[in-house]
């Protein structure tokens, strides 16, 4: 291709893909023949080319193109459209080529169950479907109300309601319509309650933090008023629940727990002092149960 | 019995061909053997490490047996024991028997000590509880033929259902490691847990293969990418699922086993054991019949994970086209057992390709010298006739001695 100068040259797409030392000579139909001669030759050798004449359609489909827009390059579009190596059919589909097909890239999907079940130490049950089917069938039973569950769970209801019910009468007292369910802070109490019945230590509203003299007021108050209202019940003849024995004792009996201080026994003085209840659970002799000896007499000895 | 075992003559063997299942024919059968010749015309003549290793194991989970090696190893007279699994104070500590197998036993995966030592558990006096660790410990499948660990839990273990043996029966894999290649060591380790002792396995009576109806799997890598896990996964359930559509494969990915080492240039004293892939399929038909398929990467490496996928694919499918309701690798543990079950004629419909195979029909001969009734085979008649062999198999009736009243 010859350069030029002063106008600058489209840069066709045609162009930019062609092989730089262009194969084909520049007479189109002298070209033509010779590919063809070349390829019966070719044949003749060895065995027959599946290459189709694709010749005229790459031939016009360019032309039309280039004609409207580079007029003046005629002379070089003559020898542009000659070339055939590319055809813009191909060129123009864009083969897709995917590696992956989404149909079975669902590994993760196996349910964890599934997956614990055959993974585990255990030698894989061929019974894991059957597990699926069970809980079918608990979806069914609860499903017509009238079943075992039912009833259990009515039954957890009322015992809810009658756990709760001082709270709802404080709370709906108020308020027109007195409802069944506890709500904000009756509810948090009645939730507090649950909890101590099923063996928590202590409340959680009970304040944990709080100056000294204002916890003895405190009990002080519980207990007076306490008394008040037994004292009250007396007078008027009620029978009261029976009182309880507060164990408020137990803390001076304490055993000393600090460090080097001794496991039984008083240490007092510079004199350890062990009371007849120590010694007896250091012999383990008679009478560590019973009263005054006596008992335990007869025991043979181990 | 004791005066009966110092009378008995020993049974004679030559050769160093199907040595484990003879060793669990006198182990079991309370027979003494005495096998010569063993490799006297290789090279390398007598018992191989493995071998060796796993007389030490049969010692160690029996009690009162008696091993004699000639000077060259080539002459093995064992005079076996009672079974006691993990009792202590016989080479248990906690209760566990911590067994190792040394670095020269790489070449056999630890299936090859795993299986028969399944086969010994039900007939044991006490619980097995053993370990297998050491340097020579390949949990993974090996290019000599054994197994993985994987597919002893999921293809072997659920064997033993069918005997009437389920309960309290675990085989852990505590470190996964893969075939070393040649002076490198894997040091898996692998628990089995065998709490089910029974006084004789039930007879079976298993004559329909039944149809495949669903397939899993384990695809292990060991401190590789567990990107090979998805390719091995990914090829393997292209070729199934057009079969099965219930095909799931689970990826299990781990860093390779530290193994304690006095080399130099190792600051932490520890160097990293093989590493590899692998993949075992098991695919379960509709009554119940297992069929197994192993493929692992070569020590020396080169395979892609999409090849060893493939690979194991194409292997199940040729398992389950050689039907039977047993898969070869799983034969003889199901013989044996039938073997030593009661005084009941057990059924077993094998493929013929199974059945032929050179280590089925010595275990029939051998089965017989050990003072077992012969074997009975018919074709399978019936409407669905798939070229299967009928084998009939009469228990001994002795089962656990261990046990006589349980």
């Amino acid at each position: 291709m010859a350069p030029q100068l002063g106008k600058r040259k489209r840069v066709t797409r045609e162009e930019l893909e062609r092989p730089s030392p262009a194969p084909s000579p520049s007479s189109g139909s002298d070209n033509e023949d010779m590919q063809a001669l070349f390829r019966r030759a070719f044949e003749k050798k060895f065995k027959p080319l599946d290459v189709e004449p694709k010749k005229p359609e790459t031939k016009e489909a360019p032309a039309t193109e280039e004609d409207a827009e580079d007029a003046e390059d005629a002379e070089d579009d003559d020898d542009e459209s000659d070339w055939s190596g590319l055809s813009d059919d191909v060129s123009n589909k864009v083969e897709v080529i995917e590696y992956k097909d989404a149909t079975y890239d669902s590994d993760e999907e196996a349910s964890k169950a599934a997956k614990r079940a055959f993974m585990s130490s255990k030698p894989p049950t061929t019974a894991a479907p059957a597990r699926g089917r069970i809980v079918g069938e608990k979806k069914t039973a609860d499903a017509d109300d009238t079943g075992e569950s039912a009833n259990l769970k009515n039954d957890l209801a009322l015992q809810r309601l009658l756990r709760d019910s001082h709270l709802l009468s404080a709370s709906s007292s108020g308020a027109s319509t007195p409802t069944l369910t506890t709500s904000g802070a009756a509810r948090h109490k009645s939730t507090d309650l649950h909890l101590q019945s099923l063996g928590a230590k202590g409340s959680v509203f009970t304040q944990k933090k709080m100056p000294m003299a204002q916890r003895k007021h405190m009990a002080q108050k519980a207990r007076s008023s306490e008394e008040k209202r037994r004292h009250e019940a007396r007078e008027a003849g009620i029978i009261l629940e029976k009182e309880k024995r507060e164990a408020t004792k137990d803390k001076d009996k304490k055993r000393e727990r600090g460090v080097g201080g001794p496991s039984i026994g008083k240490f007092r003085g510079g004199t350890l002092s062990l009371s007849r209840k120590d010694v007896r659970s250091i012999t383990g002799g008679p009478g560590s149960r019973g009263g005054k000896g006596g008992k335990g007499k007869g025991k043979p000895r181990r | 019995m004791a005066v009966d075992e110092a009378l008995q003559q020993p049974l004679n063997f030559t050769g160093h061909r199907h040595l484990i299942s003879r060793l669990l024919l006198a182990t079991l059968t309370g027979r003494p053997v005495r096998i010569s010749q063993i490799r006297s015309t290789s090279t390398n003549p007598g018992l191989t490490r493995y071998e060796t290793n796993f007389v030490r194991l049969l010692d160690a989970v029996t009690n009162g047996g008696q091993v004699q090696f000639s000077m060259t190893g080539t002459t093995l007279v064992y005079r076996p024991g009672l079974i006691t699994g993990s009792a202590e104070g016989l080479g248990a500590h906690g209760g566990v028997i911590r067994h190792e197998i040394p670095r020269e036993c790489a070449r056999r995966g630890v299936s090859w000590w795993l299986v028969p030592l399944c086969i010994l558990s039900p007939f044991s006096k006490g619980n097995v509880n053993v370990i297998l660790h050491g340097e020579g410990c390949v949990t993974s499948s090996t290019t000599s033929g054994d197994i993985s660990a994987d597919t002893v839990r999921t293809a072997i273990l659920p064997l033993y259902k069918s005997f009437g043996i389920e309960r309290n029966i675990e085989l852990r894999i505590l470190k996964r490691s893969c075939a070393p290649a040649t002076g490198k060591s894997a040091g898996g380790e692998v628990q089995l847990v065998f709490n089910h002792q029974v006084r004789l396995p039930k007879t079976l009576h298993l004559l329909n293969p039944g149809r495949v109806k669903k397939i899993r799997g384990v695809a292990y890598c060991v401190e590789v990418p567990k990107s090979n896990n998805e390719r091995m996964i990914h090829e393997a359930r292209g070729i199934l699922n057009k079969f099965v559509p219930d095909t799931y494969i689970f990826s299990d990915a781990s860093p390779a086993p530290l193994i304690p080492t006095v080399q130099k240039g190792h600051g932490s004293g520890k160097v990293k054991g093989a590493v590899g892939f692998g993949l075992s399929l098991v695919a379960e038909s509709s009554t119940g019949c297992i069929y197994s398929a192993d493929v692992c990467s070569p020590p020396e490496g080169g395979v892609p994970a999409d090849e060893i996928g493939k690979q194991c694919a194409y292997q199940l499918l040729e398992k389950i086209s050689q039907g039977g309701a047993v898969e070869s690798v799983a034969a003889p543990t199901v013989l044996m057992l039938m073997a030593m079950g009661s005084e009941d004629v057990g059924r077993v419909a094998l493929g013929k390709d199974v059945l032929a195979s050179e280590e089925i029909i010595s275990l029939a001969r051998d089965s017989k010298v050990f003072g077992g009734s012969g074997w009975g085979f018919r074709e399978n008649g019936g409407e669905e006739d798939r070229g299967e062999i009928v084998v009939s198999v009469v228990g001994r009736g002795v089962g656990n001695v261990g046990r006589k009243v349980a």
